[in-house]
């Protein structure tokens, strides 16, 4: 059994932070932030956005996601601002919520879980 | 939507396991893992179900800890209120708005397969399902051999920080190397290291490939008893090294007493003595009384835990191949509080922060 070197976890650590960046910049240059909400965001908006009709609830959806929503809406923002509200803190909790694991699983385990996150769980 | 913030979630639940698998139990742990798993439950909460079942059972594989299941348990069940609530108000009961989603949903079917290519179906364009008539493409085909492939690199990297104590048995017997144990001094500070000095194996808790290791004077700290004695305290290697040596620090055999393991919270004196005695009960080795009144000390800040060697009854100093200069005094600032007589000769030195 071998346990990172301090060395290692640095580095993981750094490649996280990296991860997280391009996160960002890809949610950013990638995409337009005004582009027309898709049928999913539409449904989650509906219900909180002032004076919109709320769009059908099924049972197979939860209210947790619309609370992240909630603020930015209910002060006025607008769908672009929105989305840049809620990049920035996706591609910020990804180093925070894996800085605690590298010191652990070491290095392939964090950069892999960032790459699993960034590549597929959109 | 929903699926990036739970997958952080999940990201973030299962670094708190693994960093406590790895590192040492903390309450803290405990109360961010459950409140991972309330907010995720708020998200999904299907999602969090399994999420939560991961998290129960692989601690219950590992070392299971009431305390740990009962936090996720909770989050689950705060993240699940507010769904039924407002499910139960809308559809009569959680059955019916269950029934209704499974319609809705874009797998909601009772087959693991077509629920499978439902899936895969939708990974490679339409955003609504369920598919009619569903094709598995070749991107969603090359996404499921990725995931698997993701799968097997996270378990042979966490392999490490599961370790011996997964292959050994629930109680992590055998210990974790010094690695472990120096990851965990650095996260407790000044915390109090737990060291049992040349105590021969116990057979009961031996494997028949680790007899050959039972020999006087290189007994594997066992971990359980101490570390329930201390409350937190991780499992730490033992001392003096391995029996095939210990290169890394070119210990010697019982060279004296080692660190081996670090409280995760303060704990009185008294009630790190109740414990220890409570661990060797528990784990049915031969114990009398604890002979000195342990002495009324709050657990100062910074302090942490205790120290526990065992050595002969006869003296500490006749451990064998212990220096003596090493095991006739106390470890720095610490007191001796009680002695607790242990197996065969042996007896429990417990020190205290002085």
């Amino acid at each position: 059994m071998r346990l990172p070197r301090d060395s290692e976890v640095t580095l993981a650590r750094r490649l996280v932070v990296l991860v997280g960046l391009a996160y960002l910049a890809a949610q950013l240059l990638a995409f337009s932030l005004d582009r027309p909400p898709s049928w999913d965001e539409a449904i989650y908006l509906s219900q909180v956005a002032p004076g919109a009709e709320p769009l059908p609830f099924v049972p197979s959806r939860a209210r947790g996601i619309t609370f992240l929503a909630l603020p930015i809406l209910q002060l006025g923002g607008s769908l672009a601002q929105l989305r840049l509200f809620l990049a920035a803190p996706s591609s910020v909790s990804a180093p925070l919520l894996q800085r605690s694991s590298s010191p652990a699983p070491g290095l392939s385990s964090s950069t892999g879980r960032s790459s699993c996150r960034t590549c597929g769980w959109r | 939507m929903p699926n990036l913030w739970m997958a952080l979630i999940g990201v973030g639940a299962t670094a708190v396991l693994a960093r406590r698998l790895a590192v040492g139990e903390s309450r803290t742990d405990e109360l961010v893992a459950g409140g991972l798993v309330a907010v995720a439950a708020l998200i999904r909460p299907l999602d969090a179900v399994v999420l939560t079942a991961a998290l129960v059972l692989v601690p219950v594989a590992v070392r299971a800890t009431v305390s740990w299941i009962l936090h996720l348990v909770l989050g689950l069940a705060a993240g699940w209120a507010s769904w039924l609530v407002e499910m139960t108000a809308r559809f009569g009961s959680p059955g019916e708005a269950f029934a209704l989603a499974a319609r809705t949903g874009h797998a909601g079917r009772l087959s693991f397969f077509e629920n499978a290519r439902q899936y895969l179906a939708l990974s490679d364009g339409p955003s609504l399902g369920p598919v009619a008539d569903p094709d598995v493409p070749l991107f969603g085909l090359l996404w499921f051999i990725w995931f698997g492939i993701l799968l097997v690199l996270g378990d042979s990297s966490v392999e490490p920080a599961r370790g011996p104590a997964l292959r050994r048995g629930r109680d992590g017997r055998g210990c974790r190397p010094r690695d472990g144990v120096r990851r965990a001094d650095r996260r407790a500070g000044p915390q109090i290291p737990v060291a049992r000095a040349g105590a021969p194996h116990d057979p009961r808790r031996l494997r028949p490939d680790q007899d050959r290791r039972r020999d006087p004077g290189t007994g594997w700290i066992r971990s359980w008893p101490v570390r329930r004695a201390c409350g937190g305290v991780d499992p730490g290697h033992r001392l003096g090294g391995r029996p095939d040596g210990d290169r890394s620090e070119g210990r010697s055999r019982c060279d004296g007493p080692t660190r081996v393991g670090a409280t995760s919270r303060p704990r009185s004196p008294q009630a790190c003595v109740r414990r220890a005695v409570s661990g060797l009960r528990r784990e049915k080795l031969p114990h009398r009384r604890v002979q000195h009144r342990v002495p009324r000390r709050p657990a100062r800040e910074g302090a942490r835990g205790m120290v526990a060697s065992v050595g002969s009854s006869r003296g500490r100093s006749s451990v064998p191949g212990a220096p003596s200069d090493q095991t006739d005094r106390p470890p720095r600032g610490t007191d001796l509080l009680a002695q607790v007589p242990s197996e065969s000769e042996l007896t429990w030195f417990i020190y205290g922060p002085s």
